[in-house]
This record gives C-alpha cells, structure tokens and sequence, in this order.
C-alpha cells in the first residue's frame, strides 16, 4: 500500500494506465457494433483484423458501414472527448479555479461566430472548419489584449474572456437574427448545437493534427503543469519559467478546443465534468490526471455519442445528452468520493 | 556562497520609497533575521533581493555575480524561497508537493524519477514530518503546512534559503519547532534570511539582524547590537524592556512590550 503511495507521487500505477488504455478501445468496439445495422463484436474484431493484414471483403455493405460512416465518427468522437477533456483540466489548473472550463478565455464563442458566419455565406464545410478555428484564436488573442494589461493577474484574463464570450455570443445571435429562417438558420443552430454526425475522414484530417499536436505537448509537460497551480512566487522558486509555462498551456488548450468546435461545434459540459471526474478518482497530480482525462474523455463521448445516434430514430443533440448523461452520473460520484478537495 | 545587496532601492510605483539604500550580505552558515513594522516593506526586501522583483535600482548579487543575469535554473537551484503559506488549488499529497521543488533539476519534459522520490522522503525525514507524506495538503495543520513548503525548498539542495515569515500565524511549540529547523539547518551550512515579527526571535536564532525602518533605511549588524532597546522603540513605536530568564543551563533572552510611545 506505501509503495503504491511512493509510486503514485512519481507515476501512474500500471493498473489504471492498463485501464485507461483498454477502456476507449472496448468503447469503440462496442460502438462500431451499434446502430440501424447491427454488427456482432466478432464481425467487428474480425473486419479490424482484416483491415491490418489487408485480406478484407472492401464491399460488403458492413465493411462500408464500419468503416466509412461508424469509424470516422468515433474517432471524431474519441478526439474531442480527450481533446475538450485536457484543455478543461489544463484551464482549470492554470486559473486555479475549479469553474474554469475550455471556454473560459473565449475560444468556443469565437470559434462559434466564425463558423456562423461561414455558413452564413454557404462556405463548404472545409472552409467552415477552417474559419471557425482562426475566429478561435482571434478570440483569445482579443482575450489576452484585453485583460493582461497593468497590474496584471489571471483573473482579469478570466474576466475579459467572459467578457469576449458574451460579445462573441451576442454577434452570433445577430447572424442568426439577419440569416434566412428557412435554408440558413436551421444550419447555423444545428451546427451550434453540436454533433459528429458530420464526420468524415477528410475533416478529421484538417483538425486532427492540431488536437493531437496540443495534447502530445501537454501530455509531455504534464508533471510541470502541477507547477501552473501554485501561487507566483511558489511557482518561480521552483526554478520555472512560470510565464513560458503560462503561454504554451494555453496555446495548446486554445488550438485543441478551437479544432473541436470547429469540427463539431459546441459540445457542452465535457470540458467541465471529466477532469472534475478525473480529479475525484485519480488526485490532482497532473502525472496521472491528465492521462485520466484522455482515456475517460474518450470513453465518455464514446459512449454518449453512441446513445445519440442510436438511442431514438432522429438524433439527440449531443450536447442535450452530455448534460443528461453526465450530470447525474457526476453527482453520483461526487457524493460517493466526498469530492475533492481545493 | 554569500549572497549581498548593493544600494538597493525600490519602488513600486516610482513615486513613493519603499526600500532605500540597502546594504547587506549574508553567508553560509549564518542567520539572518529581517525586523520591521507592518507594511514597511519586508517581504519586498526579500522578494528584491532573489531577484522575484527587480530593484529600481542597486543590484542583488550571489557570490559576485549578478542575480538579475542569472538563468531561473542555475539561481533557483541555488536559492530557495518560502513564501507565506497560502493555500494553493488543487491539494497534493506531501509527497507530491515536496517533489515540485526539483523543477530546476528536471528537464522541459521531464518528471520526477524514484531516485527524486527517495531525496524527498530524505528531505522529510531530516524535518521528521514523514509520517506525513501521504496526507493531503490541504488537510495539514498551519504548522505542518509551513514544514512542507520548508521541506519543498529543500528538495533542491539549496546554499540560500530565504523564509517570508515562516513562523507567523503558527502556535508557540510550532514556532519553536520552525527556529529550531533553521538553526540546525545553519548548522548544516546553509544561509537562512528570514522575515519575522518577533524581535524574542531574532534574539534567539538570529546572528544578525537587520532592522528595517518607516523611512526604507535598514541597519545591519550583530543581533545583539542591533535588536537594542533604544532601536526596538525607535523602529516599532513601543517602549520596551529586554531581559534574560535563566532556565537550568540555558539563557533565553527576551523583549517585553511595556507601553507605546
């Protein structure tokens, strides 16, 4: 038991990374077997062995099924679930404030209004993709112009992204009030909505790099990021570049959940509810908290993602079910663990 | 290693002094303990001198070389920091707080390895706090607390170790127990600078003083020439008394408060 204490302040135990490896594979299993079309989990496996010795029946209508519609979705899923996971966790962390969730400096506002009036135009969904994510970063450019001024301290950035949110927000509510009521809004409000219904291998290729990118980088930094929560001069002392440390988190938070929403809109509550999960179960050791938030992340959405498509004969918004879903069973663990502490 | 402060003045808002022509030096092996008011810049007079502010002007230097040239890595692996103890987001195990204190020997990408681990439950062991390594920190004592961060400044095998207050807000035996690791550690050959509000103890650990003044003027010197009578009254405002109580073997001298002046 001491020993496994010992390890815990250094790594993760091999048991929960086991875990967390497994978790998102079975998920996606078990997806890729649901639908309209139901696919045995052999089928399934049997089709992945296929594809990797390359002796595969390309035509069948399953094969089709499984890998040009189901597959592209769970991976888009998978991505986002990690993606707003992290940079929830990482923005919690570095604002010290357990509120704080992926669009606290703005970015899904921003990158919300780019797409809105992408669509406006009736852009393709590439150029969709790819306006919304700039209208992100200008965002948290804005964010930061606005609120790291004299006297400068973190929750005057908190504040200003609040601020551009709300103005960002209220721009998208003037596209939708001047977009046509017929072919126009009904897209810009679905696309706000959320959901990987859209998903193909060729828009997993314009926003996956980034995502991955972000998360390689703050995967690597991820015992220093425990260093983000202290307070300034703690942080100095330790021998931290404490500002660069700031500045590339938050990059790399900004352009994961700037490509997230970009590819699917907004998805609500994820960013917020599994690091909290995460926090509860695995401490706030970024060791073992960040790789927690990756591999429940991706299960989570998974598994959401999976009820909205299958659950009714039209599909349930994802956001709709995100909250469903996620804040009872959050409620549930929060009083089974006594929370945690800040 | 000696760490000194050539004229240094400061300033926060270019107007108003709040530290002017600061002169002092300390080196390993000795205690010195920082005296003022409230508010008359103490805790800026530490920050100053690691380089945590800059100086308006004047300059901090580490065994002559300038600390503001200094790389963050090299500096603060050679100096440490105990800020006030203030909770902080997202509670730690002892451990894993302790561990922090080697992000200037770890690399970018790097994390703690089992041999860190085993350093800092050294670390623990020589402030005899083990038996808290797996509690959180957020569950710890006031006194628990300030060892932990003691103990995270000593992770990286500092020659300079700078306290902000370290025994402030603590209970009398948790007070005594913070002196008492300084001096043992000055006894280990470290240089401990700290801050406190207790003139009993700077008499008791320190051996030298400096006593900061309203003006942001400080002197320096010998504790006992300069935790005086006559200094104590004209610095802090209160007419005081300082006498020795014989206890067995040992001589503790004490300031007793007698009015205002």
């Amino acid at each position: 038991m001491t020993k496994d204490k010992y390890c815990k302040a250094i790594k993760l135990s091999p048991t929960s990374g086991l875990i967390l490896f497994i978790l998102p594979i079975f998920a996606a299993i078990f997806a890729l077997c649901i639908g309209r079309l139901g696919i045995s989990p052999a089928e399934v496996v049997r089709s992945i062995f296929g594809r990797i010795t390359g002796n595969a029946d390309f035509a069948s209508k399953n094969e089709l099924v499984l890998w040009n519609i189901r597959m592209p979705r769970i991976l888009l899923a998978a991505l986002v679930g990690a993606g707003l996971s992290v940079s929830g966790c990482t923005f919690q962390s570095l604002f010290s404030n357990p509120l704080a969730t992926p669009d606290t400096v703005g970015v899904s506002s921003g990158t919300c209004f780019g797409a809105a009036v992408a669509l406006f135009f009736g852009a393709d969904f590439i150029v969709t993709q790819t306006v919304a994510f700039l209208f992100g970063i200008i965002a948290v450019s804005l964010t930061y112009l606005a609120g790291s001024g004299k006297g400068k301290s973190l929750n005057s950035v908190v504040l200003a992204g609040i601020m551009i949110g709300s103005l960002f927000s209220a721009l998208v509510s003037f596209i939708k009030s001047v977009a046509d009521v017929n072919s126009v809004l009904p897209v810009i409000t679905f696309w706000i909505m959320g959901s990987f219904a859209g998903a193909g291998y060729r828009s997993l290729s314009v926003g996956a790099p980034v995502m991955i990118i972000g998360m390689a980088v703050l995967y690597l930094i991820r015992w220093r990021l425990n260093i983000l929560t202290l307070p300034d001069d703690e942080a100095k002392a330790t021998g931290t570049n404490i500002k660069a440390l700031r500045a590339v988190s938050v990059i790399c938070a900004t352009a994961i959940t700037a490509s997230c929403v970009s590819m699917c809109g907004q998805v609500g509550w994820v960013g917020l509810l599994v690091p909290h999960m995460c926090r509860m179960k695995f401490g706030n050791n970024h060791i073992s908290l960040l790789p927690a938030c990756i591999g429940i992340g991706m299960t989570f959405m998974i598994i959401v993602d999976t009820i909205a498509r299958s659950a009714t004969a039209a599909e349930i918004p994802i956001s709709v079910l995100t909250a469903v879903i996620g804040a009872p069973f959050f409620i549930i663990l929060m009083r089974k663990t006594g929370g945690w502490q800040l | 290693m000696t760490l000194t402060v050539e004229n240094g003045c400061f300033s926060y808002d270019g107007r108003h002094t709040v530290l002017s022509d600061i002169n002092f030096s300390a080196s390993s092996g000795e205690i010195l303990a920082v005296l003022g008011k409230n508010g008359s810049g103490k805790t800026t007079l530490l920050r100053c001198a690691v380089g945590l502010l800059k100086w308006s002007s004047g300059r901090s230097l580490l065994d002559g070389k300038d600390v503001s040239h200094m790389r963050n890595r090299e500096l603060w692996s050679k100096i440490s920091y105990v800020p006030q103890a203030k909770s902080s987001f997202g509670s730690y195990t002892v451990l894993e707080s302790v561990l922090l204190g080697f992000g200037s020997s770890i690399s970018i990408f790097g994390k703690p390895q089992k041999s860190d681990a085993e350093k800092a439950f050294a670390v623990l062991k020589r402030l005899n706090i083990e038996n808290l390594a797996y509690k959180k920190c957020s569950e710890l004592s006031g006194g628990e607390k300030q060892m932990t961060l003691i103990a995270r400044s000593l992770a990286c095998n500092p020659k300079i170790l700078i306290l902000d207050e370290p025994e402030s807000n603590l209970d009398f035996k948790n007070q005594i127990t913070v002196l008492d690791v300084l001096s043992k550690l000055r006894d280990s050959g470290i240089c401990c600078i700290f801050n406190t509000h207790f003139p009993d103890h700077a008499l008791r650990t320190a051996d030298r003083a400096l006593l900061l003044g309203d003006d942001g003027k400080c002197i320096c010197g010998k504790t006992s020439d300069i935790v005086t009578e006559e200094n104590i009254q004209k610095t802090f405002g209160v007419n005081v008394k300082i006498s020795s109580v014989t206890s067995g073997d040992k001589t503790v001298k004490t300031v007793v408060p007698v009015s205002t002046v």
